[in-house]
Parts: C-alpha cells; structure tokens; sequence
C-alpha cells in the first residue's frame, strides 16, 4: 500500500495526540449549547496536566482561563489544536495554523471536530477538507478526523469529546470506533456500572482524512498501557492491510470486533458460483476466525469480553465449573456455557466434591451432572464463599462461575463481604484463575456488585453474558496455544 | 509476473474453459483428473476405451461454460458404443442450447467413483485481495450457505480450520456408512488453491466444483474447473 504523499508513516506520531503538553481550542465557548465548551469543560474535568488555550475573538475569559483571539495569539506552546467550529470558518482557521507554523513552529497535531467537510458529499465540504489536510501535510501535523469526536486517554488526562458520562478512571482497555456515538455508548454503560469500569483509549476516527483506522490499531497494538483492542468497525477498503495488522497484534494482546454493516461490493459484479458467495461479511467472519480476532455480537458482548480481558487473568484451559444458588439460572448459564462454543465442564476431584458436600447445606446438587454444583436457595452467604474457595482450588478448574440470586435471608451485601475474603485467600495463596460472578439483578444487588468492584472482582449482569466473556477468553487462550497463531 | 499472466491469460480471453483450466491447475501441483481432449465421438470412444470405463463426457466448448445447463455431462459411460452415442448426443444438445457457439469437441475423464463432492472457490476480493472458500457444494452451499472463507495464503492450520468451521463437517468425517475423507489432503488442496490466487492476481474467480474427496490416504481429484480473469 502507497503511503500517501507528506503523511509521516510511523506509529510514534500518534503519541502527538495523546500525549500533548498543550492544547489550544478553537472555537472555545461559554455557552453550553456549544461544542466548544463541552470539550473545554472535558479538558479540565480530565484533569489535563499542560496549559489549555481557548481561542475564540469574542470572549476574554472562559471558565477562568484567558481566552485569545486567535491561534497565532496564544504567547506559550501550543502542540495540539481541537478545532470545534464550523467548516465554514476553515480558511481562516487554516491561515492561523500557517502562520503559527511558520512563526513558531510549535504545533503537531490536529484534532478537527466540526462537521461539514467530505462527510457532507458536497464539492464544499471535500474542498473545505482537503484545504485543512494540505495545510496539515506542509507542516508536518497529523490530523485526526473532521467529523470526529477526538480522543479520551485516562492515563494521560486528556478528553477533547463532548461525551457525558465518561469513567476517568484509568484502565487497559483501547477502543478505536467509526462511530463516536458507538463510543459514547460503551462509555455510559462502563461508566454506570455499579463500581465504574475504566479503560486507558478510546479513540473516534471520522472522515479520516489523515490518521487512519490501521494506523490506529496498530499504535494501540504497540502501547504498552493497551491490554485489549476494542474495535467498532462498519468496513474499510483496505480490509487486507488491516487484518494483516490485526494478525501481527492478535499473538501479543486480544482483539474484540464488533463489526457492522453487510456490504454487497462486488457481489452483483461477480458471475461465478465462488463470486456470488462471498458477500464481504462472509469473508470478515471467516477472517477474524482465521487470525484469531474475536467477533462480538452485540454491544454487551463486546462490553463484557473487553472487561474480562482487562480485569481477569487468561484462564490456563477450557474447564469450567459453576456454582449456582438458583436452579433455573443455573441452568440458563449451562445453556449459555454449551452454546458459546469451547467449554467444557470441569470434573473434579473426588476430594473436592466431598469438602464441596461438607460445605453445602443439605439438599445442595454436588456435581450432578459434572462442574455443576446447585448449592440451593438455602445456602448462606459463608457457604457460598466456601464453596467458590474450594472449587477455585482444584487443579482440574480452569475458571469459575458463580450465580446468586439473593433472597431475603441472604444479602447481597454479605455475599459480596464473605465472597471479597474467600478470593483474597485463593489469590494469595498463588491461585490466579478467572472468577466470573453474576450477582442478580438490578438495583437490588447494585451494592452487592459494586463492594466487589472497589475489590478488584469484576461481575457480570446475567448468566449468558458472562459465559459468552468466558467463552472469548478460552477462543483467545486457545488460538494462542495453538499452531493456528503462528501460520 | 508477465510470465504468470501470459500462462493464465491467453489472447485476451476473459474466462478459461474447463481445458484450459484443467492444464494450468495440474500443471501448477493440483491434482486434476485426466481430461483428454476428442475431436469427435469417434475418438472420444477411442480414448475411452485406453482410459477404461466408465467415462465421463462432457462438452468442451469455449462459449459454453455451464456444461451441465447444456446436457453437456454424461456420467458412466461403460462401452465405447456408449460413449459414441453419448458424445453424439451432447453435440446436438449444445448446437440447439446456443446454435452459433463455436465448439471444439469433447472431453473423456475417467469415472471417479466413491468420492464426497466439495466445492473450492477462489475470488480475489476489492477489499481482501486473494480469498479462498470452501463448502460441501449441492444444496449446502447454494441453499444452507454453509461454506467458511479464509484470506489467502493459507498455513495448513488455517485450511483445517475452514474445513473443521463448516456445520457440514461431520459429513466428512464419516457418516452412514461412508468412511471418513481424506481431510488432510483436502486441507493440502485448499493450501495450494490460496498460492495460485496469490500467485496470480490476474485471476479474478476461481471454481473447483466438485472436488471428490476420496477415503482416508487416497487424496483428491478436481473433476472440474473453471476460472475468470479480472
């Protein structure tokens, strides 16, 4: 693939974005209905370590930092521009950074977050895109979008979105998106769980006039805060270029695909029988499969699959066993378990089912049928703690699922207590295996769930959802393990 | 790169008939059946008689690619009366399907027999370049859609892979009877199939349909090709 002309083709130039020491923001407003606030107001409630400059000539202040009239009158550093105006105010906006170049020669990246360039369709807009890039490529910028909403970075304090909601709490979870909705969406949904989830990257694209979407992975695939890749993606016409890419990552650090959209390309213009097949969704799935990229269905899988990753230790197997206090539940998650694919349930040893029987009031379903232990609704919050200890301890678990469901005579709250102590002495005493407990539901158990978060124990919201995050995680450990990875 | 292109590409054609395809493949390792070309029933019984019956007949004609279509395949001929009469008729059945279509004659392949038939595409993708697919052909292809797609080339892993991910797949392990295929050799197939896509950019599609999968050991045979250049 031929780099286009003026473009720096190395990864460390992505370090520009999240890694500014300044930031100037165009367009930078008191008023709320305004992009230009939302991002300032994100900027400073990230905690932006470097100085921040709005630029707007019809204002002297903004929530208390000077404000200057244009680019080329910001006295100190600047290294990044977010421009949140209009597309209509581009040529000077671009005469500014021209300028500033020229006289100072300070500034390296761009973000533009203003609609109304290619994205429109119109001569306008691609023209009005194509002045800012060329003004970017003479002087050396890299430029993220237009049409984007930036970038979030909770290790290095930076938000240039207008997004509401974000979690700023720092984490090993990279998310690169066509979509910065999609984005938002996985944000709010981290950001509400009972203890918030954090996560290190999130990155929105837009029309990608200059950084792009291979770029991207690829400098998360390098850095060494990104544990797992989350990547929202609706196509790209260099699929080849990026699946080889994803390939090179897949071996160091799990990819998860939430890929959308079915496109017809090249369907209607093939003739033969292979032709006709192979709709371009059809060659993703078979793609992902075969460089081990794993495939979310669903927002939620793709939610849940990059927190495990993030929180749990790779499980060493593919055995599971599951410890259920609710009948049906318990067999909803079996259900889960055997369609997701790879699992299998763990035997035990015949030590372990007897401590397992000791420990279970008295009409507890002990291994019938194997890995399935039904401690029944009578079981006390200690109970259940021992028993999640004695099964985490047989060498024959690879991971452990645990579903409660809590009832009047048991709290959530006192599970989550007893639960917190029984994984502190599993975890010390070297065992480090992946527990997945589903605490059920709603705001009944909001306590419950979020006690064992601020511990460090992540949990799930329904039985079939934390089987499907296990499930990837034995798809991840398998293709690592095996040949597959290294063809 | 000119070299490759001139071997696929000859005089400007946009497709290879079965012939053609046949040639190119074998002679790039895939194992083809062995196609001789008959000018005339006449011949065609002739040949049929050195190869040794049964035969299969088919059309071998340049503007005729969907021989079956035509009544241009004839299974299990097993007497050179037989293969006389057959080549006759699948002459005739050509000229009234496309009366002006330029014929060359016929085709004589021996009959394989106790085969599990696959089909093996090869496209070369706008979007990822060399592609293979792979699926059980008939009704589980055309109707289930049950087929798996790789990016090529292939590792031997990633063709047992796209076999193993079809839902069909048990059928190839041994089902009613039928013991189990050669998956191995097949996986090998796939292999090659992805060079030749990659090796050759030029082409823009490719179909082995049927590929019979012979019992454990005893390989696979391509009995039928076709390929169009970009």
């Amino acid at each position: 693939m031929k780099e286009r002309p003026g473009k720096p083709d190395n990864t460390a130039s992505l370090d520009r974005f999240f890694q500014a020491n300044s930031c100037a923001i165009i367009g930078a407003s008191a008023n709320p209905t305004k992009a230009g606030h939302q991002i300032l107001n994100n900027m400073l409630s990230a905690g932006f370590p470097g100085s921040i400059y709005p630029v707007n000539p019809r204002a002297t202040r903004i929530a208390n930092l000077p404000c200057y009239p244009s680019l080329t009158a910001i006295p100190g550093q600047v290294d990044l521009v977010i421009i949140t105006t209009a597309s209509a105010t581009i040529d000077r906006v671009a005469a500014d950074i021209e300028q500033r170049c020229r006289e100072k020669a300070d500034l390296r990246a761009v973000i533009i977050t203003g609609a109304g360039f290619a994205e429109t369709g119109t001569d306008e807009g691609c023209e009005r895109q194509k002045l800012l890039i060329n003004c970017c490529r003479r002087n050396d910028l890299r430029a993220m979008g237009p049409n984007c909403i930036g970038i979030i970075d909770n290790h290095h304090h930076i938000d240039t979105t207008f997004l509401l909601g974000t979690s700023r709490e720092p984490g090993g979870i990279g998310f690169v998106s066509q979509s910065g909705a999609m984005g938002a969406w996985l944000g709010m949904i981290w950001s509400s769980q009972p203890r918030p989830i954090g996560f290190g990257k999130f990155v929105s694209l837009g029309n990608i006039a200059d950084v792009d979407l291979v770029e991207m992975v690829h400098y998360l695939g390098t850095d060494p805060l990104t544990s797992v890749i989350g990547l929202y993606l609706e196509g790209d016409r260099q699929a080849r270029r990026l699946m080889e890419t994803l390939r090179e990552i897949v071996p160091k650090k799990p990819i998860v695909v939430l890929k959308v959209g079915r496109t017809d390309q090249g369907r209607a213009a093939a003739h033969s029988h292979t032709g006709s097949m192979a709709g371009a969704d059809r060659i993703y799935d078979g793609v992902f499969r075969q460089y081990g990229v794993l495939r979310a269905n669903s927002v939620e899988e793709l939610s849940d699959t990059l927190q495990a990753f993030d929180h749990l230790p790779l499980p060493r197997g593919n055995h599971a066993f599951l410890i259920t206090q609710a009948g049906g539940p318990g067999v909803y998650c079996a259900d889960a378990l055997a369609q997701a694919g790879g699992i299998q349930f763990a035997a035990v040893a015949q030590a372990t089912k007897e401590a397992l029987r000791l420990a279970s009031p008295p009409f507890a379903s002990v291994c019938q049928p194997e890995g399935h232990l039904d401690i029944s609704p009578g079981a006390t919050a200690r109970q259940h703690a021992e028993v999640v200890e004695i099964a985490l301890r047989d060498e024959a678990v690879d991971a452990l699922l645990l579903i409660a469901l809590p009832v009047m005579f048991m709290s959530g709250e006192a599970l989550a207590d007893e639960l917190i102590q029984a994984i502190t002495r599993v975890r010390a005493s070297g065992i480090n295996k992946p527990f997945l407990p589903v605490i059920m539901a709603g705001e009944w158990v909001r306590e419950s769930r979020r006690r064992l978060g601020e511990a460090g124990i992540l949990t799930f919201e329904t039985p079939d959802r934390a089987a499907r995050a296990l499930a990837n995680m034995v798809a991840y450990q398998k293709f690592c393990s095996s040949s597959v990875s290294g063809g | 790169m000119a070299n490759q292109k001139q071997a696929v590409g000859s005089g400007g054609k946009s497709q290879l008939r079965e012939a053609e395809a046949n040639r190119f493949l074998a002679a790039r390792g895939v194992n083809m059946v062995a196609c001789q070309a008959a000018p005339s029933p006449e011949e065609a019984a002739k040949m049929a008689a050195s190869i040794g019956f049964p035969v299969v007949l088919k059309l071998d004609s340049p503007e005729i690619l969907h021989k079956t279509e035509a009544g241009g395949v004839v299974v299990g001929l097993a007497t050179t009366a037989a293969v006389r009469a057959a080549g006759h008729e699948i002459l005739k059945r050509a000229r009234e399907y496309r009366p002006n279509a330029e014929i060359i004659g016929l085709l004589v392949q021996p009959l394989i027999k106790g085969g599990r038939e696959v089909i093996i595409g090869g496209v070369h993708d706008p979007q990822f370049g060399p592609v293979v697919m792979f699926g059980l052909g008939g009704i589980h292809t055309e109707v289930l859609r049950d087929l798996s797609f790789r990016m090529a080339p292939l590792t031997f892993e990633h063709a047992t892979d796209m076999i193993q991910e079809i839902r069909g797949f048990p059928i190839l392990c041994g089902t009613r009877g039928q013991g189990a295929r050669d998956i191995t050799s097949l996986a090998e197939l796939l292999v090659r199939i992805g060079q030749v896509m990659v090796d050759h950019p030029e082409i823009g599609e490719l179909d082995l349909n049927p590929v019979a999968v012979l019992g454990e050991g005893s390989g696979c045979v391509v009995l039928d090709a076709l390929i169009r250049l970009r």
